[in-house]
């Protein structure tokens, strides 16, 4: 059974754990996560908390509540489920992929004869230190281990267990192609950029190609190229663009700096890449984009919606649990970053910040606008769009 | 004479046994199910591959979801009595 046609095909014993573990998660976020709040305002919680908005004066009241809710036994208790449940979910994700690994590697060399798109990987290529200094979220072997020259694993650990993570945050539907984010990007295009028909596209930070394809399918005619600095992770992606019929030229290459040449892409975009960075390098992907693109080109950076300025100082500590217990490098960096500042100092013209509504039922309509505050109820991506 | 606990909760290590004779207790019914679908094979009861061609359909998907789902909430109701008490 396979979450899309080229996912790992997965036995009914794979299917019953990672069943599990998604509805575990999903219980542990949505049922059981409010005891950490509750802890933090009986005995933790100051009345000055509401009022800080000093980022420095934040960041230290946040470490406090950190030391303290570690010696919270229901603190304790739910981060070492959700720890558990991440590493149980790895664990059922890779006996599936290695079961059928084989199986995907003969469809890789099916795919490749009559390929539309192509895949190149670079072996000399320096993995950035934000990269490999932990396996991010625990996924084990990373993004960018490679075991040979054909290996598959990193892309399909990560678009398996991937979906599993959407069902464990209650979206099904999502979770069979995992591309909300690739159709909340087109969805912004749409009513920002109606006139907008890119010859060129460039996709920073791929991973599996999932969220590449809904930019291919709305702009059918442009060549899209597509990056990752994980070679497992490009050839992976390589296979599944071919498989679903999607168009894509995937090359192993690092965002801060590509092999393309000035002024190239009429289109260049990044989704969820930059809070799994550094701030150092967040700047220097945002100054890449801009030297990617021809005048009158537009970038478009999606990213997380998790912004501090809109979260009290205890949603900033909760967000922050991913970044000290899951290995998400740069989450409390993204969620500060002053895209428009940044923005205008590298030059880009027309900037638009806000949180772009993920468009029901899957596809753009068109009429999905950006908001300045997160909305309740229907999901988001925060976004940063501007003209060269 | 009682042994002496290596965590520091006692209970901790009680948990460990109790983890493990669970453990023993699942291996013996998956090995009574392969049993079972083994004898079913052999006595021409069942084909071979039907089993694992079963694609469940929405619908007991669905029952299925809601079974794992109130076993998730009474694995996990301490957890619940702990907000309800905070």
């Amino acid at each position: 059974m396979q979450f899309h046609p080229e996912s790992p095909d997965l036995g009914a014993n794979d299917l019953s754990r990672l069943g599990f573990i998604a509805d575990l998660k999903k219980h542990l976020y949505s049922r059981l996560a409010i005891g950490n709040r509750k802890v933090y305002e009986k005995r933790i919680a100051r009345d000055t908390d509401r009022s800080l908005s000093d980022p420095a004066e934040q960041q230290a009241r946040r470490e406090e509540i950190r030391q303290q809710m570690e010696d919270e036994p229901y603190f304790q208790g739910w981060s070492a489920a959700v720890r558990a449940s991440q590493d149980l979910m790895w664990l059922y994700v890779g006996q599936a992929v290695d079961g059928d690994l084989g199986r995907m590697a003969n469809r890789l060399t099916e795919l490749e004869r009559g390929a539309k798109g192509s895949v190149e990987t670079r072996s000399d290529l320096e993995i950035p230190r934000y990269i490999s200094a932990s396996d991010i979220h625990r996924m084990p072997g990373n993004y960018h281990t490679d075991q040979g020259p054909r290996d598959l694993r990193a892309g399909a650990m990560y678009d398996l267990g991937g979906a599993v993570y959407q069902l464990g945050i209650g979206n099904r539907q999502g979770a069979l192609l995992n591309d909300t984010r690739g159709h909340t990007l087109v969805a912004h295009l749409r009513r920002y950029y109606p006139s907008l028909k890119p010859a060129r596209i460039l996709d920073m930070g791929c991973s599996a190609g999932h969220n590449t394809i809904p930019i291919c399918q709305a702009f059918p005619e442009a060549e899209v190229q597509a990056i990752d600095i994980g070679a497992a992770m490009v050839r992976y992606a390589h296979l599944r663009a071919e498989g679903l019929g999607a168009r894509v030229h995937f090359s192993q290459q690092n965002a801060e700096r590509t092999r393309f040449e000035d002024q190239s892409f009429d289109l260049v975009v990044s989704q969820i890449v930059l809070h799994e960075t550094s701030p150092e390098a967040t700047e220097r992907i945002i100054a890449e984009s801009y030297r990617l693109l021809r005048p009158g080109g537009v970038v478009v950076h999606l990213e997380v919606p998790i912004r501090y300025e809109h979260s009290d100082v205890f949603d900033q500590f909760s967000r922050t649990w991913e970044e000290y217990y899951n290995n998400e490098p740069n989450i409390g960096g993204a969620a500060l970053t002053d895209f428009r500042a940044l923005g205008e100092r590298l030059g880009f013209r027309n900037i638009l910040i806000g949180y772009q509504s993920i468009p029901k039922g899957g596809a753009a309509s068109g009429e999905e606008t950006l908001s300045e505050k997160p909305a309740f109820g229907p999901g988001s991506w925060y976004i940063f769009s501007a003209t060269r | 004479m009682p042994s002496v606990p290596f965590t520091a909760d006692p209970n901790v290590d009680r948990l460990f046994a109790m983890v493990f004779a669970l453990s023993a207790e699942l291996t013996a019914v998956s090995e009574q199910l392969d049993t079972l679908r083994r004898v079913m094979q052999d006595q021409g009861l069942l084909r071979e591959g039907v089993l694992a061609a079963y694609l469940p359909s929405p619908e007991v998907l669905a029952e299925r979801e809601r079974n794992r789902r109130a076993f998730i909430e009474a694995l996990m109701a301490s957890f619940e009595q702990d907000i309800e008490s905070t």
